[in-house]
């Protein structure tokens, strides 16, 4: 046997092996040669140190407050729905869904025409995206982060970028939808690009959401000439949403 | 039992969420500890996992081999705080003093100095290979099982688990392990 194939064996030794013989092909190579004994030595030393390592108790006192603490606050907020987002990002919407799982696919545009009247002479756009994101079960404390591109801002929060939030998704639909302005004339009708990433426990699913300038310009331009029926959704906002990003788990 | 009470339409009673967990309590918290180095925060750790596993519970009563996968739902849940860590630069409290970030320092009430010194030492690590080492070394889980639990190939696992010894035992003062003492 040759001190690779030892280094092997010795890399594979556990704590079970420390009350159990050496392989009596390992121990023979050992004992002639010093580095792989030292480095036995050490395996052995090492597994000894980490397996008595000092780890201290739950007590039960402690064990049941925790248990309570979780039942008691699950029970008195069962039916309380935190509310998943406030906000997401706008525009003529493509997403890209980077995870088998998780569909993404955008929806036909619903225009204010409202809106658009009022903003077809301004250096910026605004205008309002909602995110759909379908969940088969519940989905608590995952994250939600979104990074803008440089020529988008939220709507009253111009220096932020980048930003996180806490979301809690339940079972089914939830909804977001968040203002966003553009400025046109830096963009030059570039096409921009927003990345969201959404973190639950050791996943991490990121999508791309495409703005379109040009799109939106022209959309607000054709629903700036209708006067009437048109549908406008979500009325309690001016800015009514230009596109729905529906994403599926 | 259960097939019989099913057949005569007879609804097994389902164990509560308290009768599932608590044999379980002082393991999981013991194991969070070891991944992050301080009783506050393994209780933080703990409680996280406990809010996760109320909202799973129909899963978790259907799940033949308790053990493994709460450690499997204990594992993601670290990797996911570790990674909330890393995201956030230090946050400054009310008293303007910085807060440690978590994983970085291990529990003063320990007692033992070569605890210490192995936790000190488990702060080089990455969270994966603190994992390993955790559930591999000091819990004695094999890597087929690790490989279940943390959905990682066995190659990566090993890789891993030479690396993170690798890193211990260039910061642990290790004493020569007398092979004779062994028995043959």
């Amino acid at each position: 046997m040759n001190c690779e194939l030892v280094n092997k064996n010795i890399d594979e030794l556990t704590i079970v092996d420390l009350n159990q013989p050496i392989e009596s092909n390992l121990k023979t190579h050992v004992d002639s040669c010093e580095s792989c004994q030292h480095a036995l030595q050490q395996q052995l030393a090492y597994l000894h140190r980490v397996s008595t390592i000092e780890t201290p108790e739950l007590s039960a006192q402690s064990a049941q407050a925790m248990l309570n603490k979780v039942t008691h606050k699950n029970t008195t907020h069962e039916n309380h729905n935190s509310g998943f987002l406030q906000g997401f990002i706008a525009a003529s919407v493509l997403a890209v869904s980077i995870f088998g799982a998780w569909n993404v696919f955008t929806q036909s545009p619903e225009i204010s025409p409202l809106y658009a009247i009022e903003n077809t002479q301004q250096e910026f756009l605004t205008t309002e995206v909602t995110l759909v994101i379908n969940v088969p079960e519940d989905m608590y404390d995952a994250d939600l982060n979104i990074s803008l591109p440089q020529h988008i801002a939220l709507e009253g929060y111009d220096d932020i970028q980048e930003l996180t939030w806490p979301v809690d998704l339940k079972a089914g639909v939830n909804t977001l939808s968040l203002p966003i302005r553009v400025n046109k004339h830096l963009s030059n009708g570039k096409p921009l690009s927003i990345m969201a990433k959404l973190y639950h426990y050791a996943e991490e699913r990121e999508f791309e959401i495409k703005v379109d300038i040009d799109k939106i310009q022209s959309l607000q331009d054709e629903s700036a000439l209708i006067t009437t029926g048109t549908n406008v959704a979500y009325s309690t906002t001016k800015q009514a949403p230009l596109n729905n990003l529906t994403v599926n788990t | 039992m259960s097939q019989i009470l099913s057949f005569f339409g007879i609804k097994e009673k389902e164990q509560s969420f308290e009768a599932i967990i608590s044999p379980h309590m002082n393991n999981l918290y013991k194991v969070a500890f070891q991944y992050t180095g301080t009783k506050h925060d393994a209780e933080d750790l703990l409680q996280d996992l406990l809010e996760y596993l109320f909202t799973k519970q129909k899963e978790l009563r259907k799940i033949e081999k308790v053990k493994p996968w709460l450690m499997k739902c204990l594992h993601h849940r670290f990797i996911d705080l570790y990674r909330k860590q890393q995201r956030q630069p230090d946050i400054e409290d009310i008293d303007d003093e910085k807060v440690q970030p978590l994983f970085r320092y291990f529990d003063n009430h320990l007692q033992d100095e070569q605890s210490k010194e192995i936790f000190n030492a488990m702060n080089m690590l990455s969270a994966d290979h603190r994992a390993v080492v955790t559930l591999h070394d000091i819990n004695g889980y094999t890597l087929p099982e690790l490989s279940e639990i943390m959905d990682t190939p066995l190659g990566t696992l090993k890789s891993n688990l030479h690396r993170a010894r690798a890193t211990l035992k260039k910061h642990i003062k290790l004493q020569p392990y007398e092979l004779d003492v062994r028995h043959y």
